[in-house]
């Protein structure tokens, strides 16, 4: 079989496999640096019969996937920190809701309109507690521009599956680095569907928990006649103000992830076998992190690296583990430590936990953390 | 004219023979009296003062509405397109 | 004869929870009735709403109803219109939700002309929440917020979604519910964005606060301040000050010759984005 190889960039990458995996609606806002996504959508969905509209705001292009959704659609949006904060009252919404939904943040400095054109992986405490109120969250960090593609198929199986928004977060360098690569065979792909109601009509509720605490989902225009609101609701879809049913719904909400988590959670390994001192990261600062393993390696120094490729929700066990093996956990972020304080909550006293933290816009280099790798001998 | 009328058992009912013009009609005014929140519109839009306010110690506002007399209704329809809840049916 | 609205109604979720006498009510019976005028079928038709009173009317409806966020009932409705352009969305707002909060989102779904119709019952304030002042609360009147009066200039709707591109615009009151029928129903068979404003008494918040406490003295406020379009192109701004001006402000066929329509009518959104994609799918 040919094999398809060109250049591409992390953002065009998000778009394609968006659409292979059956996107057909995209909402979105002009914003640095995820544009290039609203601009391959803007191309690629008119030919596959999709449709691509630029909204008035970001508030509106996310209320408009969701609205594209319930009729049936998978649907995208992307945005960047100051856009994806505008967004949160509607992700909020479709938590609530649960409509399934793919939203991709590359991030960007912050806080404020902060460093448009730079990098940062400031999102990472935003993609989990952006919207108020408690709910499940699931984002994934790719770091390289395969995983690119093969995450955000993931991200929209994830949202056909538990029927909640998913956040893919991209930093301004992947998602403009571009490369030669070759995309995966798409009759092989695993894509998923959302479940489909199997009842007549009268017998349906759109959240009905005797399925599973994933209810199926009709689509608006198929003879279901049901109502969506963003308020506590019962199962019929109608508001309910019962503390009993609010209160089981939001431990169902929860429960979708938290019950799933080992099907969830995804982490590589690098060079682990041996390690006492471990580097944990994710997103592109992974790639630096690699390389000053690598060099630390050659000096003789025992270090590994765990990289996650869904950063919410966490591999607990895994960490916990880590925390009571190793001599000292090195931390590189392109924020203020937003990860770094949760696992040093996982560590409390039983590891040392090394931070590093770059706000200023360009990208940690190997030779930082191999700085921090030679403290923690 | 022959129409169905399709009015609720537990509507209250009222019926007259009428003249609209020189035109021999019958009316059948149904009114809900549960779903009625005593508003008072049907009575301030009714140009022939067919309905009129009671008291009616149920309701939070203490007042409900009753038909006068149903033989003055001119089947003008301003009641019922009026209600804001759905409580009056005339046939 | 008397309307079966009971065919449109979730009748297990009436009475509704609006206030004795509120004119949402009268707004939605006559949506209902438009919506029998023109035989659609209940599955294909979408009620969307955003927050406020006027959001709880879609809950009545057994149609595919959906009730958003404050302001963007409308980014929702492009969403579901554009996903399925042959079904028919209609919304249903405010005067806070779609002309303050949702302002942005109103002015441009006005200016992409997508064929959807939108109802805005205006009354003047923010029932909800306490009867706060809005958009459209007239000079000089109480609100909780305007206790010593309000200074705050008022939009008129029709205008403003005439401006912005809608191309089917009319506004009644709700003391007439034939006419607001009427408007409605050109709305739902106009191929475009129709904006139907229907001026409603909120006298429990905003009556109360201006000696109109009660549902016949806040519907007949607004009676005596109603002028016909008609009669209203013949006087002076200053005679219109504060009045409410009902008819249809732009039609089915606007005048083309007119200097101020320069701009347009476009086309139909879901129709034009049609030509995109045959344009994209050609060059494949």
């Amino acid at each position: 079989m040919k094999k398809s190889v060109r250049f591409y960039s992390g953002a065009e990458l998000v778009a394609i496999a968006a659409v292979d995996a059956g996107c057909r609606f995209f909402g979105g806002y002009p914003i640095t640096p995820s544009s290039e996504i609203a601009e391959t959508m803007s191309l690629m969905l008119p030919k596959v019969g999709g449709t691509y509209i630029q909204m008035e705001d970001e508030i509106a292009a996310m209320g408009s996937i969701i609205g594209a959704s319930l009729a049936g659609e998978k649907v995208l949006t992307a945005t960047s920190g100051p856009g994806f904060s505008l967004k949160q009252e509607n992700i909020g919404y479709a938590y609530m809701a649960e409509v399934p939904c793919v939203i991709c943040n590359v991030m960007r400095g912050g806080p404020s309109t902060g460093l448009p054109t730079a990098l940062a992986q400031a999102d990472i405490m935003q993609a989990k507690w952006g919207t108020h109120g408690d709910h499940p969250v699931i984002a994934l960090t790719p770091a390289y521009l395969e995983e690119i593609y093969e995450l955000t198929i993931k991200a929209f199986n994830f949202a056909e599956i538990y029927r909640m928004p998913i956040m893919l977060l991209l930093d301004e360098v992947i998602a403009h680095l571009s490369a030669a690569i070759e995309l995966p065979d798409k009759e092989r792909l695993v894509i998923k569907n959302r479940r489909r109601p199997t009842v007549p009509p009268e017998k349906y509720y759109p959240y009905d928990t005797a399925y599973g605490d994933v209810p199926p989902m009709a689509n608006f225009f198929e003879g279901y006649r049901f109502h969506v609101t963003g308020l506590s609701h019962d199962k019929t879809g109608f508001p309910t103000t019962d503390p009993e049913i609010v209160q089981a719904d939001q431990e169902r909400h929860l429960r979708k992830v938290n019950s799933k988590k080992s099907e969830i959670v995804d982490y590589e390994y690098y060079k682990m076998k041996d390690a006492d001192i471990v580097i944990f990261a994710y997103g592109s600062t992974a790639r630096a992190a690699r390389v000053a393993v690598d060099n630390a390696r050659s000096l003789g120094i025992n270090v590994g690296m765990m990289r996650l490729r869904v950063i919410w929700p966490l591999p607990d066990a895994e960490i916990l583990k880590l925390c009571s093996k190793s001599k000292a956990i090195i931390i590189p972020e392109m924020n203020m430590g937003q990860l770094s304080e949760v696992i040093e909550r996982y560590a409390a006293d039983r590891t040392k936990i090394m931070r590093i933290n770059h706000v200023g816009g360009v990208p940690i280099h190997p030779t930082d953390i191999l700085n921090v790798i030679k403290e923690a001998l | 004219m022959s129409e169905k009328i399709n009015i609720p058992d537990h509507y209250r009912r009222w019926e007259a023979d009428i003249k609209i013009g020189k035109k021999d009609d019958h009316v059948t005014i149904g009114y809900w009296r549960d779903g009625c929140k005593g508003c008072g519109i049907c009575v301030d839009v009714c140009p022939k003062k067919v309905w009129e306010i009671i008291e009616a110690k149920d309701k939070w506002n203490g007042q409900v509405v009753q038909v006068t007399d149903a033989s003055k209704c001119i089947k003008c329809m301003l009641c019922e397109i009026h209600c804001p809840d759905f409580c009056i049916k005339i046939y | 004869m008397a309307f079966e609205y009971e065919k449109y109604l979730r009748m297990d979720k009436i009475p509704h929870l609006w206030c004795p006498g509120c004119g949402i009510g009268v707004v939605l019976k006559a949506m209902l009735r438009a919506v029998e005028n023109m035989g659609w079928n209940k599955d294909d038709v979408a009620f969307v709403s955003g927050i406020g009173c006027t959001s709880r009317a879609p809950g009545y409806i057994d149609c595919n109803t959906l009730h958003t966020t404050h302001g963007r009932a409308l980014a929702f409705a492009t969403g579901i219109k554009l996903a399925r352009p042959a079904k028919h969305v209609v919304i249903f707002s405010g005067d806070g939700d779609a002309t303050a909060i949702g302002g942005n989102h109103f002015i441009h779904a006005c200016r992409r002309n997508i064929n959807m119709t939108l109802v805005v019952v205006n009354n003047n304030t923010y029932g909800m929440t306490g009867g706060q002042h809005s958009p459209t609360t007239p000079i000089g009147y109480k609100t909780s917020t305007t206790v010593y009066g309000n200074i705050d200039p008022t939009f008129d709707i029709c205008m403003l979604a005439r401006g912005a591109g809608a191309s089917y615009v009319a506004r009644a009151t709700v003391n007439k519910g034939k006419q607001l029928e009427k408007y409605i129903t050109k709305g739902f068979e106009h191929n475009g964005f129709s904006v139907i404003v229907a001026t409603a008494n909120c006298h429990t918040q905003f009556g109360r606060k201006n000696k109109m406490g009660d549902p016949i003295s806040a519907r007949k406020w607004i009676a005596d301040r109603e002028i016909p379009l008609e009669k209203a192109r013949e006087m002076k701004a200053e005679e219109l000050k504060d009045r409410v001006i009902t008819g249809e402000f732009i039609t089915e066929e606007p005048e083309k010759t007119r200097w101020d329509n320069y701009n347009h009518p476009v086309h139909e959104y879901t129709e034009a984005y049609q030509t995109i994609r045959d344009k994209a799918q050609e060059k494949k």
